[in-house]
């Protein structure tokens, strides 16, 4: 006998009987007497939402069942609705945008024609993906986030969350764009039944007064979150309005489109530093590979 | 199937919207409500867009639910997608269509409402 045989029947005995996890979520594979492949089943509800959204992509099951697991971690599940909206994260075809969340089903539409996409959904001038929202906006509190490129400087990805209470005092803005590029950041919500606005002060050093608001832009039961930003020096003019309510969807920009990964809210008020905490579960789950900021 | 092969901007004026509506049944041709899904259920239609990036399929636009009108000043309403080439070369003639007309982008951005702080 050889050295290396000798080796060999030294260690088979050890690998015959030797358990390999691998960790591939929902996977649970039996291979060979004594080798196990024991593999974490996906969280219940992320399977609920693979099986309504038509999501198959291995990767994408896996990003998703991390982010809900993530998002239950918070403490914020029940609170929460989202739209995934990169193509393998969702149904990647047709009008239905499933949405995911424990706060209740709420499929959004694409109207005029939207595009899917591998980063997500495109919307343009006249195009935006709508979806209800029933509940009264001056009643709730509500936190609203969006991950999104396009009319923003560069065109590089870029977020953007705000929480008030339901008395519509903002308690936190956050985003990505230096202040250099935006000169306006601010928001306003409009309530079903009364027709209500509210919430116009602005959280943004650089802001002004929101008194003179198109309210027109504003959907009935609606909440805006708005922010016009300077497409460097030639001063092009763009402006993002990202809506809880009616749609979610952009107008009057020049230019119009913008790609939209993430959108979601909950309705309750998050600090700053879950609001951070929140981004970086997106970035490190449903969010890799977007190069988000 | 034979829809534009670009996407196009149609001016509608409000009172002709249910001759347009008529105008399906007359003009209209398939397509599917979701175009990946091979064997899916579709709809006649006027118009489709673009499903997803890196695909020409055309998903059906049906009106009122996932096609709605935009307002423009002039009191019309602007329809956007890949129209049946049929149906736009029955622009002109059609007397159920007149009034109804393909709109520049230049045009349509002219007659959009303007935001205040655009």
């Amino acid at each position: 006998m050889n050295f290396k045989a000798f080796i060999f029947c030294l260690l088979a005995p050890l690998l015959a009987f030797a358990q390999v996890e691998v960790r591939v979520p929902g996977a649970s594979v039996s291979v060979g007497a004594g080798i196990r492949y024991d593999a974490p089943a996906f969280d219940a509800d992320a399977l609920a939402y693979f099986t309504r959204a038509s999501v198959t992509d291995a990767t994408a099951k896996s990003q998703i069942n991390a982010f809900v697991r993530g998002v239950k971690a918070l403490g914020v599940w029940n609170n929460s609705v989202f739209w995934l909206m990169r193509s393998s994260q969702n149904a990647g075809s047709g009008t239905v945008a499933y949405s995911l969340g424990g706060l209740e089903t709420n499929n959004g539409t694409l109207v005029n024609g939207p595009t899917w996409g591998a980063s997500g959904i495109t919307t343009g001038a006249t195009s935006y993906i709508t979806a209800s929202y029933s509940r009264n906006v001056l009643a709730t509190p509500l936190t609203m986030f969006a991950t999104y490129t396009g009319l923003t400087p560069g065109n590089n990805q870029a977020y953007v969350a705000i929480s008030s209470t339901a008395s519509g005092t903002p308690l936190v803005w956050l985003d990505s764009m230096p202040s250099s590029t935006v000169n306006l950041r601010g928001f306003q919500r409009n309530d079903a039944s009364a027709n209500t606005f509210t919430g116009t002060t602005f959280l943004s050093a650089n802001g002004s007064s929101l008194a003179d608001q198109n309210t027109t832009l504003v959907p009935s039961s609606g909440m805006v979150m708005r922010s016009h930003t300077w497409a460097g020096t030639e001063g092009v003019h763009t402006l993002n309005n990202i809506t809880c309510g009616g749609a979610l969807r952009t107008t009057f920009g020049v230019p119009a489109a913008a790609t939209y990964s993430v959108f979601g809210y909950m309705t309750t008020n998050l600090t700053n530093a879950q609001i951070t905490t929140f981004y970086s579960l997106i970035k490190s789950t449903i969010g890799t590979g977007l190069s988000l900021p | 199937m034979s829809f534009t092969a670009q996407s196009i901007i149609l001016s509608v004026p409000a009172a002709r919207l249910a001759d347009v509506a008529k105008a399906r049944e007359t003009y209209g041709e398939h397509l599917p409500f979701r175009p990946r899904e091979v064997g899916g259920e579709t709809v006649k239609t006027l118009l489709g867009h673009i499903d997803r990036e890196g695909s020409d399929d055309l998903r059906a636009g049906v009106l009122g639910s996932t096609v709605t009108g935009i307002e423009l000043t002039d009191g019309s309403l602007a329809f956007s997608g890949h129209f049946v080439q049929a149906f736009v070369d029955a622009l002109g003639t059609d007397p159920l269509l007149s009034g109804c007309v393909v709109l520049t982008e230049e045009q349509f951005t002219n007659l959009l409402p303007k935001d205040d702080h655009a």
